[in-house]
């Protein structure tokens, strides 16, 4: 805390009675009993020269020095009771007292400073001590800036706020609002009696650490340098404490997403797990059966297929859904992406695709899972919408500057309602006759928009069919 | 036979399908419905392969693959879980293969197989692959094709070479990546991708529909070996 002025001029007085009383009454005694001694009576003077200059500085000091000096001319040297020198060696004893009551007036005069500094520091040290501790239990951005007014009011003696912006502290148009901003622009202080904006009603410290500003208004002036510069680290201090917090806040916030993320994977692991268990059982039955007719077990198993597609699609929508699924993009070759998704197909539709490759086919940037699921879906599809023995087609060739991969079919080719083929659950006007929910074509327009690559259906030029065309941009830029 | 395949699976009914399924395949089996039960039989009947189930009540069957290859059993993971990171993970840790349930029987059976093949030891492993038309022979480090030569960049011939020594297995692109092209470039799969494709172009029958070099997607390659049918096990 700031040493009281009033306090010290107080004890500055006190220090000056005591010295005064102190060499008069020597004077006296000096009078009184000549037989004291020149030297005893010289060394008792320099006493209350130690006591102004401790307790009222410097100037008291010395003008205590002086006075002492006199007194002891006045009192010892003769003629006595004269201010009058006879003899010159007496000239130089006098000389050489004086000089030893100035240099012993200043030495305490410097201690005493001394002395004043460290208890001040001690207790400007305790109070930013103090704040910082009640800054780490501050739990609001209100509580914190509470808790830097305070230590600040305390430090300077001075009326002070604290807020975020300029507009909170200053009124508009004024020398305030201009010094507060350009406090806030150059993380300095400036204001009321400090070069720049010296006109100003207030001296304004804007924070220099932090990631938002912080700007104090103290309502005074003449702070010393060091109670401006300790200003300086509460609300530095400050801006670090609420930087802290809103970490903090951040940290929380990741946290209870990364949560729910962990235990929405798990509830669709669990589900993933307990649809497929059972169909694991169902799949090894089927090829278990024995002395039917194996046409009739193979459709069968196409259809087990279809259903385990089914559920797939329906989890991958639902994770898509809810951002669980986020692609993972690299380079691919559609050749490798063709041949996995036929090996998915059921037997009797494998044999039904004709691939065709152009030799200049660029890799191509996806993910290879979601583009995996994109074309083993619009196979199905293809399948499932053609007489059982047509022809399906897949190309992937370049173009403009990406690649293009097509298929086509043999079956009735698509009416008007395009936009709606996508849809969830929607289906053709000739879906009536073809097995499952049209689910696959919502997943491959969720993934496609999810991967940036663009699907769009059109019947075939020539002959009857429908053609579903996925368009890869080239490589994005790398970054 | 030799000796017994592990079956690791929490699901009554399906270790009992497992069961059935490796039997039928000529093998003899043990089975265990749980981590400990699993470590126990694999110190005990040191079997060449165990089929491992990811999702086991007491520990989570990741760690176990890591201590099963330790103990020089081939891993086939054979989880519900449909997980792409996971069967990285699985096949990096060592695992010799992954199936994902629901599984094709055959399938399943011709990666058992091809796993109890790859554990043959070095030395009276064959050198010489045949893929079709195409010899390769990894001793003298040449491939003919209906008796002409072959010629692959140095890069492609280390990456069959890898694939060749470890057929019928799939191995992942971080795998891959690593091998032949060094550490530093383990996620440059463009670099293996071009690669696969300059081989296909050379010994592929037709190679915009590839028989011998197969894509697991998202995961790596296999090199598929046609199986010699007298070796019907």
């Amino acid at each position: 805390m700031m040493p009281d002025l009033r306090a010290k001029s107080a004890d500055r007085t006190i220090s000056l009675g005591f010295a005064l009383l102190i060499t008069f009454g020597l004077g006296w005694a000096g009078i009184i009993w000549p037989n004291l001694g020149t030297a005893n009576l010289a060394l008792l003077l320099l006493i209350p020269v130690v006591l102004a200059a401790s307790g009222g500085g410097r100037v008291l000091g010395l003008g205590l020095a002086i006075l002492a000096g006199a007194v002891f001319n006045f009192v010892a040297l003769e003629p006595r009771l004269t201010f009058a020198i006879a003899k010159s060696g007496d000239l130089v004893t006098l000389g050489v007292y004086v000089l030893v009551a100035v240099v012993a007036a200043s030495v305490s005069a410097r201690l005493a400073a001394a002395g004043d500094r460290a208890r001040e520091d001690a207790t400007d040290s305790a109070l930013f001590s103090a704040m910082t501790h009640q800054l780490l239990s501050a739990s609001t951005r209100e509580l914190i800036i509470e808790v830097a007014v305070r230590a600040v009011t305390n430090c300077t003696s001075f009326g002070c706020a604290i807020a975020e912006t300029n507009h909170d502290l200053a009124p508009p148009g004024s020398q305030d609002e201009a010094a507060a901003r350009w406090a806030i622009v150059h993380r300095d202080v400036t204001g009321r009696g400090l070069p720049l904006f010296s006109d100003a009603s207030a001296i304004y410290v804007a924070a220099r650490t932090g990631r938002r500003a912080l700007l104090a208004r103290i309502d005074g002036a003449g702070l010393p340098d060091a109670r401006l510069g300790l200003v300086r680290k509460i609300i530095d201090e400050a801006a670090d404490a609420l930087d802290r917090i809103e970490l903090a806040a951040r940290m929380e916030a990741d946290q209870r997403k990364a949560d729910a993320q962990t235990m929405r994977r798990a509830i669709f692991a669990s589900i993933g797990h307990d649809l497929r268990t059972p169909m694991t059982a169902l799949r090894a039955g089927l090829e278990g059966l024995s002395g039917h007719d194996p046409t009739q077990t193979e459709l069968l198993r196409a259809d087990a297929l279809r259903l385990e597609r089914t559920l797939h699609n329906l989890l991958e929508l639902a994770r898509l859904e809810v951002n669980d699924r986020l692609p993972i993009v690299c380079s691919i070759d559609l050749t490798d992406t063709i041949d996995a998704a036929i090996d998915a197909l059921p037997v009797t539709t494998k044999d039904r695709v004709h691939i065709w490759i152009g030799d200049e086919t660029p890799l191509i940037q996806s993910d290879p899972i979601m583009l995996h699921h994109i074309v083993v879906n619009l196979l199905e599809n293809a399948a499932k919408y053609s007489p059982a023995s047509s022809n399906i087609e897949v190309r992937a060739e370049s173009a403009d500057g990406g690649a293009r991969l097509v298929i086509l079919d043999e079956g009735p080719g698509i009416d008007d309602d395009v936009a709606d083929l996508f849809g969830l659950f929607r289906r053709g006007t000739h879906g009536d006759r073809a097995p499952g929910l049209g689910v696959g074509l919502s997943v491959v327009d969720a993934f496609a928009r999810a991967l940036g690559h663009i699907v769009t259906v059109r019947n075939r030029p020539t002959g009857t069919g429908a053609e579903f065309v996925v368009e890869f941009y080239g490589e994005p830029p790398k970054s | 036979m030799s000796a017994a395949i592990l079956i690791v699976d929490d699901e009554a009914h399906i270790l009992r399908l497992l069961r059935a399924v490796v039997e039928r395949g000529g093998h003899h089996v043990v089975t265990a419905t749980n981590g400990r039960e699993a470590l126990h039989l694999a110190r005990t009947s040191s079997p060449p392969v165990a089929l491992l189930d990811l999702g086991l009540p007491d520990r989570d069957g990741i760690e176990l693959v890591k201590q099963f290859t330790d103990l020089g059993i081939s891993v086939i993971v054979v989880s519900a879980r449909d997980d792409i990171s996971e069967k990285i993970a699985a096949l990096d840790l060592g695992a010799a293969d992954y199936v994902v349930k629901p599984f094709d029987t055959d399938e399943l059976l011709a990666r058992l197989r091809a796993t109890l093949r790859s554990r043959t030891p070095q030395r009276r492993r064959v050198d010489v692959l045949q893929l079709g038309d195409v010899r390769l022979d990894l001793g003298a480090r040449r491939i003919q094709r209906n008796q002409s030569e072959v010629h692959l960049a140095p890069k492609e011939y280390a990456l069959l070479d890898l694939l060749a020594r470890h057929a019928g297995r799939v191995l992942t692109h971080a795998q891959l990546l690593r091998e032949v092209w060094g550490p530093a470039h383990e996620k440059d799969i463009e670099y293996l991708r071009v690669a696969v494709r300059a081989i296909r172009q050379k010994i592929e029958p037709v190679p915009s529909r590839p028989t011998f070099i197969r894509n697991e997607p998202g995961i790596g390659y296999r090199l598929m070996v046609p199986e010699a049918p007298a070796e019907g096990l």
